[in-house]
């Protein structure tokens, strides 16, 4: 019995590159902060709930998301999962920060394994859309997709249940220096 | 040849090939060979509904397996993964995965219940969380860039009950990561996870070859395989068995030719003890399948000891029939000894069939079939085929009388300094039994290899796997008594839960039908929790809308009434196979099983006993606790029979009884010091039962037949090809062969060396037979 051939990001050849462009890039950053705007439309709710704050990356820590309006929040997001300022951890999170780090920073070398992922553009103007391949991820999530050029700039989720988010991120930091 | 003689011989022909068609078709057709090592386990249950309740976790898992796949990165795993599971599919081993379907039929099945399901951290949340935390946490999830998984929309759920509900259903699930493939980290290695289940029995040997082949097939040096399941186990016994028969069967079959062409050098006598062999082979393999439809590997492997043993009566033929030259007279010479050899050698056999063993009970009927067979072939059949045909050949005079004897005659000199050595080496040998005490462990029977058993303990902390040898069974009159047994059972395990849920994990849960369907009276106290702190008036809801507005204007989410038509019996049966909850609920029982089987059997027992409605059951414990019980009552079986054996011999062969008993009784006590280092099991004291049967013979055929070369050269090659047969089996890999091979092997060498020292020292009329 042959092996098949090995599953990977479905991607060209030259998407390959620009992949793996975005991918070095993302290694050079180890410190970015900026802010964000949010707007998220929740299905039966007729007006979007838009929000704002700022983030905070740090390549050992993770993502602070700070939310500052409407309501003061604060998410950590790192390797371990997802947690509120309260300490309140959120449950099943770890695979859900992990499509958050690789949303935000650009690489996505950890995500080949939950989506399909479609590059195109160049490397300061490119979109990368994600698509889950398992059924587990697409209860949950059903495409994501970011466009960007040096830094990621705009982020959509659109969830299984039809509900979406889209994030405007403004980097106002691009530090490599350690914190 | 007479004609009632000719006649005769038909018929024994006749009935012989009657034999062969049955088995024949019993074989190849109905494929009664079983290979199922279950089989040789007993029943150690206390009650049919401990039986039955075993009966049925049995029947749910033991089609499953667990195939974890590995390679040096996560992409390759992965394709590796995917192409083994395609593999599996297109060998039709497995049917196709439907579990993708399994969230969202359980999200159809709870929906209209989400306001009255609670796990433990939500309950302690709940009620240890003001009503404004709750809202402003909720506020907070909203505007979370993604929230965790949700089975139903903000508007019909907004605190997201249900999504904490069902992830917490699947213990360990936040182990699994979702990738197209499930898989669970190791450190940085990925496995991913193939669950299977077969079409067929794991015990079908064709299934166990094809599966077993196509993971051959597939191993390549960067992936890696682990397996998990009795497909596994049953293919490693039924290869172990059958590797087992050929070595033993073949190796005796080669020293018996080999033995009887070096001493004979006669194609008479080679031709009738192949004669011999294959007929009693095909009686006792046919008298199983006749008494218990089937027949064992194991007792195929046990069985090829029958040949070591059915030569015996050959060669004291042979012996006899060139001494005298005439095989009807040898017969006449040799009918006493080798009836009352049979008649020994069936009680110490058939006695097997008063253990529980299915295994050792068929062991009996196909020994003792296989010795009767040999007895009326060696009796009657040999004589009216040789006639008067003379078994020439030089005749081994020169070793016994120029070697054995002499020593023998030297040795029985020496009689007192002898006699203190016996005592000596017995009264050792005593302690060292004693010393060595018993091991009742069943455990230790384990055929499976070393490979296969680290493979499923790796799965097993990789994984989440139910255990089936260790459960509670819980009983009630109705669904809802054992649902709130099953309750208290979980909160008694683990009290401190109630305090700190953050401590439930994989670990301290039980698999059970209240974990899917809590009991109504649970229901309805989480139903109270949830109106009081989030739907009431003025709850945590309420606060949630002022800060959205739109949300309570329109498509507002109400407090909605309890419902009590959330019960067991409405779980879709499509449903309750998919996630193995048929194996746990029964006609009046149901049973719950520790997750990752760690849970103390210590502890378990006692918080068992302290709720009416509740067993434990560990079945590794009752069976080791079985071994131990009938280990002691074979011992003093075995005592009542030396003493009954002690009665015959004084009364068949007076003072010379006396002599067979002390043979058997240093025997016994000799093999059994040298064997059973480590601890005396149940099988090395049924092994006694063939010793003291061996020795009874030998001893019997120097009585009757006295102490001379060709009774010697007899029992030497009686002694030789059963050294052959037994010495193997001491080798075997499967621990109950090992032990019977063990003892075995030792006891014949005592037989054969101490009873005609024991017949010399003490009788002097022996030391000059001739």
């Amino acid at each position: 019995m042959l092996l098949l051939a090995i599953a990977g990001p479905v991607t060209a050849a030259a998407d390959d590159d620009l992949l793996a462009e975005l991918a070095n890039r993302a290694g050079e950053n180890e410190n970015v902060a900026g802010s964000f705007t949010q707007q998220k439309n929740i299905q039966g709710l007729p007006l979007a709930l838009e929000s704002a704050g700022s983030f905070n990356y740090s390549k050992r820590e993770g993502v602070i998301w700070h939310t500052t309006s409407p309501l003061d929040s604060v998410l950590n997001i790192s390797a371990a999962g997802l947690r509120y300022d309260n300490g309140e951890p959120v449950q099943g999170s770890s695979i859900l920060a992990e499509m958050l780090l690789g949303v935000f920073t650009g690489d996505l070398s950890q995500l080949t394994q939950y989506f399909t992922i479609e590059v195109s553009g160049k490397p300061l103007a490119w979109r990368i859309v994600l698509a889950p391949q398992s059924a587990t991820v697409a209860e949950q999530v059903k495409q994501i997709t970011m466009t960007g050029a040096h830094f990621t700039q705009r982020i959509t989720i659109i969830e299984a249940s039809g509900d979406t988010t889209e994030i405007s991120l403004q980097v106002q930091q691009d530090n490599d220096a350690e914190p | 040849m007479t004609r009632s003689s000719r006649a005769f011989l038909i018929g024994w022909i006749v009935l012989l090939l009657l034999c062969l068609l049955y088995s024949g078709k019993r074989v190849v057709q109905d494929k009664a060979i079983a290979s199922n090592i279950l089989g040789l386990i007993p029943q150690s249950h206390d009650g049919a509904l401990q039986s039955l309740a075993q009966d049925e976790l049995l029947a749910a898992s033991e089609r499953s397996f667990v195939l974890l796949v590995a390679s040096a990165t996560a992409e390759k795993g992965l394709a590796a993964a995917q192409a083994l599971e395609n593999a599996l599919h297109d060998a039709n081993l497995i049917p196709a995965d439907d579990s993708a379907a399994l969230p969202r039929q359980l999200a159809n099945l709870y929906h209209p219940y989400r306001q009255q399901l609670l796990t433990t951290q939500q309950r302690h949340y709940l009620n240890h969380t003001d009503v404004q935390t709750i809202a402003d946490a909720a506020l907070a999830k909203l505007y979370s860039p993604v929230r965790s998984y949700s089975p139903y929309p903000f508007t019909d759920d907004p605190f997201n009950l249900a999504g904490g509900w069902q992830t917490a259903l699947f213990g360990g699930a936040d182990r699994f990561l979702p990738s197209a493939v499930p898989s669970v980290l190791d450190g940085e290695q990925h496995w991913y996870v193939l669950n299977g289940e077969l079409y067929a029995s794991p015990f079908d040997q064709a299934v166990q070859r094809s599966l077993t082949t196509l993971l051959r097939e597939f191993t390549a040096p960067d992936v890696r395989i682990l397996r998990s399941g009795l497909v596994f186990h049953a293919a490693e016994g039924a290869d172990l068995a059958q590797s087992e028969i050929s070595t033993v069967g073949a190796g005796s079959l080669l020293g018996i030719v080999l033995l009887v062409v070096l001493v004979f050098r006669s194609a008479w006598a080679l031709w009738s003890i192949l004669i011999v062999l294959g007929s009693s082979t095909l009686f006792a393999v046919t008298s199983c399948l006749l008494v218990f439809d089937n027949l064992h590997m194991v007792t195929l492997a046990f069985g090829s000891t029958l040949l070591g043993l059915a030569v015996d009566y050959c060669f004291h033929f042979f012996s006899k029939w060139r001494a005298s030259g005439n095989a009807l007279q040898a017969r006449k010479l040799i009918s006493k000894g080798v009836l009352l050899s049979l008649v020994s050698s069936a009680i110490a056999y058939l006695l097997q069939l008063m253990s529980p063993f299915p295994g050792l009970q068929q062991f009996a009927v196909f020994i003792t079939a296989g010795l009767l067979m040999a007895c009326f072939t060696v009796l009657i059949v040999l004589p009216l085929v040789l006639g008067n045909r003379v078994l020439a050949g030089p005749r081994l005079t020169g070793l016994f009388s120029s070697v054995v004897l002499p020593l023998y005659q030297r040795v029985a000199t020496l009689r007192w300094p002898v006699i203190c050595v016996l005592l000596t080496a017995l009264l050792l040998a005593v302690a060292a039994v004693a010393r060595q005490g018993a091991s009742d462990d069943i455990r230790l029977l384990n055929t499976s290899g070393d490979t296969l058993l680290a493979e499923e303990r790796a799965v097993s902390e990789l994984t989440v796997r139910v255990g089936s040898q260790r459960f509670f069974i819980i009983q009630g009159d109705t669904k809802q008594e054992m649902l709130q047994a099953t309750e208290q059972l979980s909160d008694s395990l683990w009290p401190q839960h109630k305090d700190d849920p953050g401590q439930a994990d994989t670990s301290n849960s039980l698999f059970s039908i209240a974990r899917f369907i809590p009991s109504l009276e649970q229901q309805r106290q989480d139903h109270l929790l949830v109106q009081e702190k989030i739907y009431g008036p003025g709850r945590a809801l309420e606060i949630l809308c002022q800060s959205l507005p739109d949300l309570c204007k329109q498509n507002a989410p109400a407090a909605a009434d309890f419902l009590t038509t959330l019960v067991p019996e409405r779980m879709p049966a499509q449903l309750q196979r998919a996630l193995k909850l048929n194996a746990v609920l029964g006609d009046g029982f149901s049973l719950a099983l520790p997750l990752a089987d760690s849970l103390d059997p210590v502890v378990a027992t006692q918080v068992a006993g302290t709720i009416d409605a509740v067993d434990y059951v560990d079945n590794v414990a009752n069976i080791t606790q079985l071994l131990a019980q009938l280990r002691v009552q074979v011992s003093a079986l075995l005592i009542g029979f030396i003493a009954c054996l002690t009665g015959a011999s004084l009364w068949l062969f007076k003072r010379d009884g006396w002599l067979l008993i002390t043979s058997l009784l240093l025997t016994v006590v000799y093999s059994l010091a040298l064997s059973a280092a480590g601890g005396l099991t149940l099988f090395h004291v049924m092994a006694l039962l063939l010793v003291m049967g061996l020795t009874v013979d030998t001893s019997i055929f120097y009585i009757k037949l006295g102490f001379n070369q060709d009774t010697w050269l007899a029992a030497a090659l009686s002694c030789g090809t059963s050294l052959l047969a037994f010495g193997l089996l001491s080798f075997s890999q499967v621990a109950v062969l090992e032990q019977f091979g063990s003892v075995v092997f030792s006891g014949l060498i005592f037989a054969w060396l101490l009873t005609p020292l024991i017949f010399c020292l003490f009788q002097p009329r022996f030391q000059y037979a001739r």
